[in-house]
């Protein structure tokens, strides 16, 4: 590649090794895209992979958009404030970039996708990694019901990955004595305190006693690699809300496919109670009703999950407009191209979120896949919590 | 520009959801204005215009010149102010050189004296009293805000196209707030002026409380220190407004005063403000979006009349969907204020019927206006709906008409059909 590379906050240059941007101190260990960064460059292509080190001379103008693709009209000036979200002639909503968010960065990839029924992605995902560290995705799905949910969902999201991404403590050192259950101990305090910051976020949207103040669920995952970047992982997954995260097996499939979350919500806690079966009670108008959620009058306490897996496979975060259509993780694992096609992580959220466009893409869809490859060494399998 | 102003907040009540094919958007925009409202309007134009017809002979002459002195009483210093004496024509009794006074304790004493002084010889020319204040109003195109309070006890004389030419001169010219008293005057020739004049109407029927409610009036008026304001509204290509109607405090539709200002926007006038809050019910037409659209329907902002300061803004939205559980929600202020307005026109079509001799179609039309006062809570219509009919069941609007009722009544509950309830938000 002849085109240098640019830090992603100040645009200044920077070189291949460096760790920090000499201009602004950004940090470059860290890689992320998602929801955010499409937010911030607005209506154009979708980025393309390692666009987290973007191409020297920074991202294009924000608004500097298309035509109207209604009534041609061009878009408006930068700067005209708020009129900028809608076309100056026929007043229909401009694109502001997330209504298609796509993110690769190699070891994960999203896509966030607006959906055939809805008119704004209320969905959010923020992805990161971190040299030497570990992988972080978040997923959020904003409530409908209230007033800006895609604000509560993208703030989420972004609290709960800067956690994430922070500092995951592990060592630079394969070899080094930890093991697992205190790799997953620290996971699991990780991922509730990322929790704990996006519910904070959300909060800080709203004005107490605010009916409508904005809410969303949450899914997220932290990758740990204790014994070096090609051992396996240990894996946490925290939850509030019913977006899910699911783990599709690999080949051989050590590791079974299954969901591994449990969503809180009114068809679950009917389940739960043994009065309805599955199907009954996700026929009904209330399935969908949360019980617990980021936000006002919320339960912000997440349900988490660690453990380590025996094979490869890949892990799934998605909210319930792709599971609506693929509830059951036999479904999704099937619907995953053979593993001789050597489909990367953005190929398999595409045709996911494809399949859902197809089903009917009735609400907004977010799919985060990370491969979690056969270790090269090191131990793996274990019960961790 | 005098004194400190206040500041405008602008709230959209509204469902934004519409189902597929649907075209029309209704909204409640509540306008609030705040800060600083009791600052000396030292800018303003106060006229005060007195009917001395005939009819005004004794106890209402009386009352009158009573109700004019408080409201002299009441002129902050340094307020421009003139008195007209009407009747046959329109006799400026102070200043008497013509032009306007500056209020200080002598100019009020002034004017006190020639307002004692007033007699009550001759005939009722609404049209031409209107017009001379209109010319005071002219001479002080900066003052802010310019109003008049119009008192009158009888039926105007002019020709209809005369008094209509005198009001189409004046429109703009000033803010009136109007009072009839005793029952020899008309309603709709009254409503005629404050509609026109961004004011009010209202009934005083004991010329005792006269004093009083001059002394309102003029309270309300003197607190009032904005330079005029307007709804400006934005609509997108191919949409058309079907109306903006004040809602609240009282029915009065706009929709006929649009004045283009600039593409896809026009002004709406209204008036000027002290502290307060009145809500406006917008509706626009628009082309039907696909589902999963989501459209500007309308920019509603707040300007200062005749220029480009936007001192507040709302937005209008529709978003098209095939959920009809989100479509098929009707904003509970917008579902309100449609029923205020039906209540107003009910009662005024209810008693011109009535006045018709129809009874049929009096009493369906009163029965709706009961029905619709009880159904929003406004008790004060319902009060003034039972004194003209009787009321066999409320909920259903079963009413029946009474044989004899008062004039006044019946020129109460015309007069103040406007008058709506307000609509609270929450739950």
């Amino acid at each position: 590649m002849d085109l240098s590379l640019a830090c992603p906050e100040c645009a200044e240059p920077v070189g291949e090794g460096d760790l920090f941007c000499e201009a602004c101190g950004t940090d470059l260990r860290v890689r992320r895209g998602g929801t955010a960064a499409a937010l911030a460059l607005g209506p154009g292509p979708a980025l393309g992979p390692g666009s987290a080190l973007a191409q020297a001379g920074g991202p294009p103008t924000p608004g500097a958009g298309e035509p109207c693709r209604r009534c041609g009209e061009p878009a408006p000036a930068p700067g005209a404030g708020a009129e900028d979200e809608y076309c100056p002639g026929c007043g229909l909503r401009r694109p502001d970039g997330t209504d298609r968010v796509e993110t690769d960065l190699c070891a994960l990839a999203g896509v966030s996708d607006r959906g055939l029924a809805h008119a704004r992605n209320e969905d959010a995902m923020e992805l990161g990694t971190r040299r030497f560290a570990g992988v972080a995705a978040v997923v959020c799905d904003g409530v409908s019901t209230v007033r800006s949910p895609e604000r509560a969902a993208r703030e989420a999201a972004k609290a709960a990955l800067a956690v994430l991404l922070a500092d995951s403590g592990a060592p630079a050192t394969p070899g080094a004595p930890v093991t697992s259950r205190a790799v997953a101990a620290r996971g699991g305090l990780l991922v509730r305190r990322a929790v704990a910051a996006a519910a904070t976020a959300v909060a800080e949207l709203g004005d107490p006693g605010d009916r409508d103040a904005p809410s969303c669920t949450l899914v997220c995952a932290h990758l740990d690699h204790p014994d070096g970047p090609r051992s396996a992982p240990v894996i946490t997954v925290g939850w509030v809300g019913d977006s899910r995260a699911y783990w599709l097996a690999g080949p051989g499939g050590a590791e079974p496919s299954r969901r591994l979350t449990t969503d809180h919500s009114w068809a679950t806690a009917m389940i739960e109670a043994g009065g309805l079966d599955e199907a009954e009670a996700l026929a009904d108008r209330r399935a969908h009703a949360i019980t617990r959620w980021l936000g006002h009058h919320g339960e912000p306490e997440p349900d988490v999950v660690s453990w380590r897996p025996a094979g490869p496979g890949l892990l799934l975060l998605c909210t319930d407009g792709l599971w609506n259509y693929l509830p059951g993780a036999e479904q999704l694992a099937d619907s995953l191209p053979p593993p001789e096609d050597g489909a990367g992580p953005l190929e398999i959220a595409r045709l996911l979120t494809g399949l859902a466009l197809e089903a009917g893409g009735r609400d907004n869809i977010t799919v985060v896949a990370v491969p979690v490859p056969a270790p090269a060494d090191g131990p793996h399998g274990e019960e961790t919590g | 520009m005098t004194g400190s102003e206040p500041s405008f907040t602008v709230e959209v009540d509204q469902n934004t959801y519409l189902h597929e094919g649907a075209t029309e958007v209704d909204a409640v925009v509540t306008v609030t204005a705040t800060g600083a409202p009791t600052v000396a309007a030292a800018g303003a134009l106060e006229v005060l215009v007195v009917d001395t017809s005939g009819s005004m002979q004794g106890q209402r002459i009386r009352s009158a010149r009573q109700a004019t002195v408080a409201a002299l009483a009441e002129l902050r210093d340094g307020v421009a102010f003139a008195v007209i004496s009407g009747s046959g024509t329109a006799t400026q009794i102070y200043p008497g050189r013509g032009g306007t006074a500056v209020a200080d304790a002598r100019t009020r004493a002034e004017a006190t004296a020639q307002v004692n002084d007033l007699t009550a010889v001759g005939g009722t020319a609404v049209g031409a009293w209107l017009t001379a204040a209109g010319e005071l109003a002219k001479a002080h195109p900066a003052a802010a805000p310019r109003h008049a309070i119009l008192l009158t006890d009888g039926k105007n004389g002019e020709q209809r196209r005369v008094f209509q030419a005198a009001l189409d001169g004046v429109r703009g010219l000033f803010t009136c707030d109007c009072r009839g008293v005793g029952t020899d005057w008309r309603v709709e020739e009254l409503r005629a002026v404050s509609d026109a004049l961004l004011g009010t109407v209202d009934i005083v029927a004991d010329p005792a409380d006269l004093a009083a409610d001059f002394r309102a009036i003029m309270e309300s008026s003197m607190g009032k220190n904005t330079a005029d304001v307007a709804l400006r509204l934005w609509t997108p290509r191919g949409a058309s407004v079907r109306f903006v109607k004040q809602v609240a405090p009282t029915v009065a539709d706009l929709t006929g005063r649009r004045t283009e200002a600039g593409p896809q926007r026009g002004d709406y006038p209204l008036g000027s403000w002290g502290a307060e809050s009145r809500d406006y019910h917008v509706g626009v037409a628009v082309n039907a979006g696909t589902v999963g659209d989501e459209m500007l329907a309308g920019r509603v902002q707040l300007v200062r009349s005749g220029s480009a300061d936007v001192l507040g803004q709302g937005l209008v939205k529709a978003v098209w969907t095939d959920d009809t559980s989100l479509s098929s929600r009707i904003s509970r202020g917008v579902a309100h204020y449609t029923g205020q307005a039906e209540l107003a026109e009910a009662i005024q079509e209810g008693l011109a019927a009535r006045k018709a001799g129809d009874e049929p179609t009096a009493t369906a039309r009163l029965g709706r206006a009961v029905a619709l006062a009880h159904e929003s809570g406004n008790d004060n219509t319902a009060r003034l709906l039972e004194k003209v009919v009787d009321v066999l069941d409320a909920p259903s609007g079963t009413i029946r008409l009474r044989k004899n009722v008062a004039d006044v009544d019946e020129m109460t509950l015309d007069t103040r059909s406007t008058r709506t309830a307000r609509f609270r938000g929450g739950s």
